[in-house]
Order: structure tokens, then sequence, then C-alpha cells
């Protein structure tokens, strides 16, 4: 009797063990994407897998210090003590962008010269690096310095760069930004910067008396020289394409002018001679010509003039002031500032000075208008409620955004790689101005070292 | 009358019948105290119908890393190797048309073994120390395992949905490893063809076939989303746990297309 009861009870069971059955329990639904557009013909007979994943974050790297197959002296001291300054220039530049975190020589231990091409993987696990970089210094009999330079993938142990550089000894600092330039391209994507110069406004002195000489330097403030003894005041300095001129404002003889400076014969001769107020003036892409500013009879126009001189061009002929002009990377446009509509906004205009239109509309002014070196963005100074402070927008206008919070930034200039901009940042109080740069995304604003104060600086183009 | 006789007779038989009795009583009682307890209560199990059916032993389907002892040796046929790496791929692009999975080598292949048609029941155990993959992927298909006891298996939307998770699963903690080299990379979808072994590990290289979401502000970020999913690849495989009947199947894993975005 017991039995039967079991077996009866059994199956009832077993009945409900069936039906549960007949529902299992089901992973999560995926969604099977549909076919996309890069995917071939074949979606239909093919599994696909969607995965997103990643982090903004700077990218862990190791730098570890550069060894030497025979220690050799050197006029920058020996070549041991060389890799290792050259580690640091490196480890510096990337660190510097805010988009690593470095370990540099000084906390990665030393590796061996054969070590160089041969990376011993597993040592740096610890670290939690996902690029690895490292390199060699030789000096050559003929006084130069050969550096090579070697770029690894912590993940698939696989070498992504491979670049040797033959400099000067006195230019090792070079050799380094090379480098560092080349893990930087091929680690984010971007241009190079690092091996490039600024020429720049230094100042000194009290308020009312200020000397301001024209000055240049490596990007990051090093190899630091003073062009002019400061007799005169200058202003609004900008580099040449080539790097050999710097065409510039100068108050010689009391009277405002513009000046280009020749790098090679270290000499300055006058560009355009006439009784008019001329400033503002611009390299155009092909270094051939000079975009300015002239006002006559207060009334300031955009002109150009052949870079070797002659007479100026008038680009624009509307009342009021139009200046801060600055060409496109193609040379067919030129974006500049105007108070026609009856404050400070910006214009662009063909480089002919037809087609012009209004870009700004933002409340507030616009001025100093820069085309970035890429050609997708306009940086400007942006004036309103006591604050100037530095954004960018689209060429044609859209997409404004303000990167700088301080309330007396001014005057920005584009990286080579059209990533990073610099300017000069007005000290509260004080007044007293310091270089700055900051990341197109507005993060990672950093102060540029400079023994004076710096103002008007100008970047120039990545160096051959 | 009763005789004399009779009366001793009565007394015997009374006294022995007495002895008798008290014998018996001493036996009874000291067995009673000497008895073991009874037993508990048998349990009456509630058993489905499957186990009512024949239980004949089931081959050892567990992937040889779960395996525990020697007892679970395989006795099938050692999986087939490697196949061999292709060609290096010079010209990376455009998509050469993959070969379509020979469906009936395919259908061929379960024949093979000595199936036991329906297992029901049998689909759903755990495959020793991994995640228990195998119960996604439903009946009969079990993870990493060529000793398919299965019908000829095919790639159910289902059974696709759950292999797509078991890869997200494993390749996501890597995946969250990439940096995003910078604004508007997170647009860019690299679609990536992984040819796999049986074993999980990478046949061949990764093998970028394409992009889509790419336009000139984020083009110079196309490489380094490249560099990601080579990177995730190579540190999260090989792949563990995906069923071995829909390995070299149409939509199988041994070839299959990863859309890869950054994540911003």
């Amino acid at each position: 009797m017991r039995k039967i009861v079991a077996i009866g009870i059994a199956v009832l069971g077993a009945t409900f063990a069936h039906a549960a059955a007949a529902q299992p329990v089901q992973a999560p639904p995926i969604q099977v994407p549909p076919a996309q557009q890069a995917g071939g013909a074949q979606e239909d007979d093919e599994l696909v897998v969607d995965l997103e994943g990643g982090q903004s974050a700077p990218l862990p790297i190791v730098i570890p210090a550069m060894p030497t197959a025979s220690v050799t002296a050197t006029t920058a001291g020996s070549t041991d003590e060389l890799g290792r300054k050259l580690s640091s220039v490196i480890d510096d530049d990337l660190r510097n962008t805010g988009l690593f975190r470095t370990v540099g020589p000084n906390s990665a231990r030393p590796i061996a010269y054969s070590e160089v091409n041969a990376p011993n993987y597993g040592s740096w696990a610890t670290f939690g690096a996902q690029a690895l970089v490292q390199g060699y210094v030789r000096a050559n009999s003929n006084g130069t310095l050969t550096v090579g330079c070697y770029l690894y993938d912590m993940s698939t142990q696989a070498e992504l760069l491979r670049q040797g550089f033959v400099v000067g000894v006195g230019d090792w600092r070079r050799a380094a930004h090379k480098c560092a330039d080349a893990v930087y391209s091929r680690l984010t994507g971007e241009g190079p910067y690092f091996d490039s110069q600024v020429v720049y406004v230094a100042e000194r002195g009290p308020k009312n008396r200020r000397i301001k000489q024209l000055a240049i330097m490596d990007y990051d403030g090093a190899n630091h020289r003073f062009l002019t003894n400061g007799q005169s005041i200058v202003l609004t300095p900008r580099l040449s394409p080539d790097q050999g001129r710097i065409v510039f404002m100068s108050y010689e003889d009391d009277r405002p002018a513009i000046y280009i400076y020749d790098m090679k014969a270290r000499r300055q001769r006058l560009l355009v001679s006439n009784v008019n107020l001329n400033f503002a003036p611009r390299f155009s892409p092909d270094g051939r010509w000079v975009l300015f500013s002239m006002a006559i009879a207060g009334n300031t126009d955009l002109y150009r003039v052949s870079a070797s001189g002659g007479t100026p061009q008038r680009l624009t002929t509307s009342p009021g002031i139009d200046t801060g002009g600055s060409y496109s990377p193609d040379g067919r446009r030129i974006v500049f500032e105007s108070d026609r509509s009856g404050s400070q906004q910006l214009y662009v205009m063909d480089a002919d000075g037809s087609n012009q239109q209004r870009i700004s509309f933002g409340g507030g002014r616009y001025a100093t208008p820069v085309w970035s070196p890429r050609g997708d963005l306009v940086a400007f100074t942006r004036i309103g409620g006591g604050a100037f402070r530095i954004g960018i927008m689209s060429p044609g206008g859209g997409g404004e955004r303000l990167l700088t919070e301080s309330w007396g930034d001014e005057g920005p200039s584009w990286a080579p790689n059209g990533r990073v901009l610099m300017f000069f940042r007005a000290a509260p109080g004080s007044g007293r101005p310091d270089l700055w740069s900051v990341d197109l995304t507005g993060a990672n604003a950093r102060k540029i070292p400079t023994p004076l104060d710096g103002s008007d600086p100008a970047w120039g183009p990545i160096r051959p | 009358m009763i005789s004399r006789g009779e009366v001793a007779g009565l007394a015997v038989a009374g006294i022995g019948h007495a002895a008798l009795f008290a014998l018996l009583a001493i036996g009874f009682l000291s067995e009673s105290n000497n008895r073991p307890p009874p037993p508990p209560a048998m349990e009456v199990s509630l058993v489905d119908k499957v186990g009512l059916e024949q239980m004949a032993p089931v081959v050892s389907t567990e992937p040889e890393a779960a395996k525990k002892s020697e007892l679970d040796a395989p006795i099938e046929p050692e999986p087939a190797p490697p196949e061999p790496d292709p060609k290096p791929v010079t010209k990376p692009d455009p998509p050469k048309p993959q070969p379509k999975p020979d469906a009936n080598a395919a259908e061929r292949k379960p024949e093979r073994s000595n199936s036991r048609a329906g297992g029901s029941g049998s689909g759903n155990r755990s495959s020793g120390g991994l995640p228990d993959y195998a119960a996604e992927f439903g009946r009969g298909n079990r993870p990493n395992d060529s000793r398919s006891t299965n019908p000829p298996a095919t790639m159910t939307g289902e059974a696709a949905a759950n292999i797509a998770s078991a890869i997200i699963r494993q390749v996501q903690p890597c995946a969250n490893r990439q940096v995003s080299p910078g604004p508007g990379a997170e647009r860019i979808q690299a679609v990536v063809r992984l040819q796999l072994n049986r074993d999980g590990s990478l046949a061949a290289p990764v093998q970028i076939v394409g992009h889509n979401g790419v336009d000139d502000s984020n083009e110079r970020y196309v490489r380094r989303v490249d560099d990601a999913v080579k990177a995730i690849f190579a540190s999260c495989s090989p792949l563990r746990g995906l069923p071995a009947e829909l390995y070299d199947v149409t939509r199988g894993w041994k070839t299959f297309r990863l859309n890869y975005r950054l994540k911003g």
C-alpha cells in the first residue's frame, strides 16, 4: 500500500518535473546584431558577436633608461648618462600630454643593451603597462649620436615601432623628442608635436615700463633664447612654415610696423613701410604671403603682402575694424574678427576676400581666431562677463566649446598636430602673463616654464 | 479417579511447560534488549520518468581541463589538431569571402561518434571547474568537446546568442582595459574575423576586415582601435567552454565575426 502511494506521488512529481523541463532556464537574451555595413556578404552564414569596451584613461607605459653598448664621453655627457636623459625627456613628453601614465627611468629597472630588441615582457608585468619604450644610444666617430627607438605592445608582444635618429651631440634632446613623437603618434593616432619650437614675447619690468623681447624655445621650454634685446617693444610674433623667419610687429623708432626676422642671418627687416598703423601679421601656409591689418583713417581692413615685400593687396572693405586674419591650412580661406555688426565677431571668407560669412553668434565678443592645422576647427578668445577664455568651434560656426575657465586667457596658438593649444594667462591681481597649454578636450591645462613672463605664443610646425 | 502415576505425569508436564515458558520468556527479553535500533524510515524520492527508464552509464563528456582522475580519461579519438595557420595576408582589405562551412562535413562528424539518441536529461551537467556554459547551450551541446553524443547539431538563434554571450563574458575584462586614443574613437566600429581552433585558441591572427563609423574627425584613431581588438584577443584567449558540436557548423564558432567598439 505504501509503495503504491509512493509511485502515485512519483507520477505526479514526474509530471511536474516534465513540465518544468519544458521551460528551461535560459540565459539573458543577447541580441544577435543585424547585418553590418562593413561585414561582408555572408552575414547569414556567420556567427556575429558585438563587443564594446574601453576607457578614457592615461595609457600605462614603461620607459626604462636607454643603454649604450660602450660608454663614451661626449660634450653632452657620457653615453650612459645620455641614455638616462633621453629616456627622461621621452618620459616628460608623454606624461605631460595627460594621455599616458608613465613609469620612467627613475622607476623602471635598467635594461641590458641586448634587451633593447628582445624585451623581457614578463619583467614589466608588475607595472600593468600596455606599452614599452626601449632604445639605445651610441656615440659615432664623426661626433654624432645614434639613438634607437623601439615601441612594443605588451599584450600582443609585438614590435609596433622601430626608428633610429642621428643627431649632433648638442641636439640630443631633439632625438628624444623625435622618439617620443613617434611613440605618441603610434599610440594615439595624433600627429607629432614634441619636436617643435615656440616663439613668444618675453616680458619683464614694471607695468608702465614693460620690456618685451622676442624669444624662441623648444615646445617644453628647453633651449630658450632671446632674439631681440628689448630696446623696442615687440608684439604678435609668428613663425614661417619653413621656420626660417619670424614676422612680428615692432615699435622700432617708436613707430609700429611689421618686420621679418631672418633666423639664419639673425637680422630683421621692415616688411611694410608706410605711414599707417600695421599690425597682426601672419604667414600664409605656403610662406609666400603675409596677412596683416592696416588702419587708414579710422577704418581697419585686412591686407596681404608678399613675404619678400611689395605693395599690399586689400582683402576687406567693410566699415569698422577687420583684423586677426588666419589662413586655413590649404590657404583657400581666411578666418578673421570684425566689429562690423557692432561687436567683435568671427567671420570666414575666401582668400581673395570674397564670400564673407559670420560664424560666431554667442554672447560676448570673439577675438584672435586661429585656424587649426587640421583644418577642422577654429580657436579663439571669447570675451564676456569680464573674463577672457579660450574656445573652439568649427569653421562653419557650429560646435562651440570653451576649453579654459580662467578669467584672463587669450591668444591661442595650435600645436602642429592640432590636438593641443598654447595661450597666455594673466595672473589675477598682478596681471603678469604666463604661457599655458591645454588639450583639445579642455583637460590637462599646464603652465609652460619660461625664464620671464610670457605672452603671445606662436607654435611652429614640426621640425624636419 | 486419577491414578497416582497420572498425577505425577501431569505434574511433570506442568513443570516442563512452565520451564519452557520461562526459557522462552528470558530468551525473548534478552533478544529484544540486544536488537539494533530499527533503521530510519526509507526516504521516498520523487523520480521523473527519465529516472524510471534505463539508467545505462553515460560516456563522460567532461572537457579535459575539468577532469579530476584517470577514470574520466577520454575514450574517443584525440581531437583533431589545430588547423594550420593561413598564409600570411599581405592585403588585409578588402575582406575575402570566407568559404562556407561544409554543411555535409558538419553533418557527417557526429555520425562517427556513438551517439545516444535523445539524451534527455544528459545535457545540462556542469563542466567541472569551468563556468557552466553548457547549461546555456541547451541539450547535448557540450563545451569544447569533440566527442559529441548527439545528432547532427545545428546553430539555433538561441545557441548563437548564448555563444556570443560566452565569448563576450570572457573577453570583456580585456576589452575594458583598452584605452581610447581620443574623442570620436568611440564611433569607430572595427569589423573583425576570428578563426579559432577547437580548443578555443586563435587559429590565425585577428583579421580586420572593415570599419564603420569612420569620418574625417576620427580617421586617425582607426589604427589604435585595430590595435585594441588585437590586444583583447591576445590577452583573453583561448576561449573556453564553447560547445564543440557547434564548432564547425553553419554559423559555428570556428570562424566568426566580431564587431568591436571602444567605449568612450
